[in-house]
């Protein structure tokens, strides 16, 4: 079940995976005083043509060479018009995709935003040579991971290697408290 | 003057278990109210009823405490988060998870209010 936005997330970004990205832009903003939640999942994948654009969030479509459109934008189409919000797909063949989803902060049926480490590091796990980035903006404050910076620490070791995704949650974890508490940003930066 | 319905029949009916304090005294059921979309139950719930929802995440304990809910049954087997629970402990509000679904949840709960001529 969808139930937290980080699940919609890790959802399109799997569709970005399938489309044969490798690289992807995940950014999450949050400002609560301007009564705003918004993410997008930016890919260089294959890209959708524009007559399956046309049926993206028709959940009784679905294209027959096997390629996964699935019931994930149809939700997420459902869960944002809960709310008033906006979802915005645009995609150009050979180029990739760009999914925007806009809640309004306070709505009381905006499914809560979840647990995005766990999202990234599941996103990670089997695809060690995917570039990711990450970016967290929390009340104008940021917080970004790039996947090429942490793979030339690693000297040779594989992104997805279980200790090294138990690492990154982790870090992910506390970074995000420490956005979040709005605390010093300097130690976010120490950490990585 | 109705009977209120008892805590540990509905417990036992309902094969609920408990994620509040031991310790927290448990209110009057009045009703109940079933539902997963947080502005109908906002709108639609009663004060003093029981809330049977799939939803299990924070904002669940805000609602219930709001309308002022009996407690709360989270159905399906699933099982609240750890941040769920502290929030449910400090509001003071009654947290259930039952395996039963809602509908039988709902089922059952309402055949024993109505023995109760609740509903």
């Amino acid at each position: 079940m969808l139930e937290e936005l980080a699940h919609h997330i890790l959802d399109v970004a799997r569709n970005s995976l399938e489309a044969g990205a490798t690289r992807v832009e995940i950014v999450v903003e949050e400002d609560p005083a301007g009564d705003l939640l918004r993410f997008s999942v930016v890919d260089n994948g294959s890209g959708i043509p524009p007559y399956v654009q046309r049926h993206l969030t028709n959940p009784f479509f679905t294209t027959k060479s096997g390629k996964k459109v699935g019931l994930g934008l149809p939700f997420l189409q459902a869960a944002v018009e809960r709310c008033g919000g906006n979802l915005e797909i645009k995609s150009e063949v050979g180029r990739g995709t760009k999914v925007t989803a806009t809640f309004p902060y306070y709505c009381w049926d905006r499914p809560p935003l979840g647990d995005m480490p766990r999202t990234i590091v599941s996103l990670l796990a089997g695809n060690g040579h995917l570039n990711l980035c990450y970016r967290h903006i929390f009340q104008g404050q940021s917080f970004k991971m790039d996947t090429a910076e942490i793979r030339s620490r690693l000297k040779g070791i594989p992104l997805d290697a279980p200790e090294v995704l138990l690492w990154l949650r982790q870090y992910l974890e506390e970074n995000l408290d420490i956005l979040f508490g709005g605390g010093d940003h300097e130690v976010a930066r120490r950490a990585g | 003057m109705v009977k209120l319905i008892d805590w540990q029949e509905i417990i036992a009916e309902l094969e609920l278990t408990a994620h509040h304090h031991k310790a927290l005294a448990l209110p009057p059921v009045y009703g109940a109210y079933c539902g997963d979309m947080m502005s109908d139950v906002l709108a639609r719930a009663r004060r003093g009823s029981l809330w049977i929802t799939i939803q299990r995440h924070r904002n669940v304990i805000a609602v219930a405490s709001l309308v002022g809910l009996s407690g709360v049954v989270i159905s399906g087997g699933r099982v609240p988060p750890p941040d769920t629970v502290d929030l449910a402990e400090r509001e003071g509000v009654p947290l259930f998870s039952t395996p039963l679904d809602s509908f039988h949840a709902a089922g059952r709960l309402y055949n024993l209010l109505i023995r109760r001529g609740k509903c």
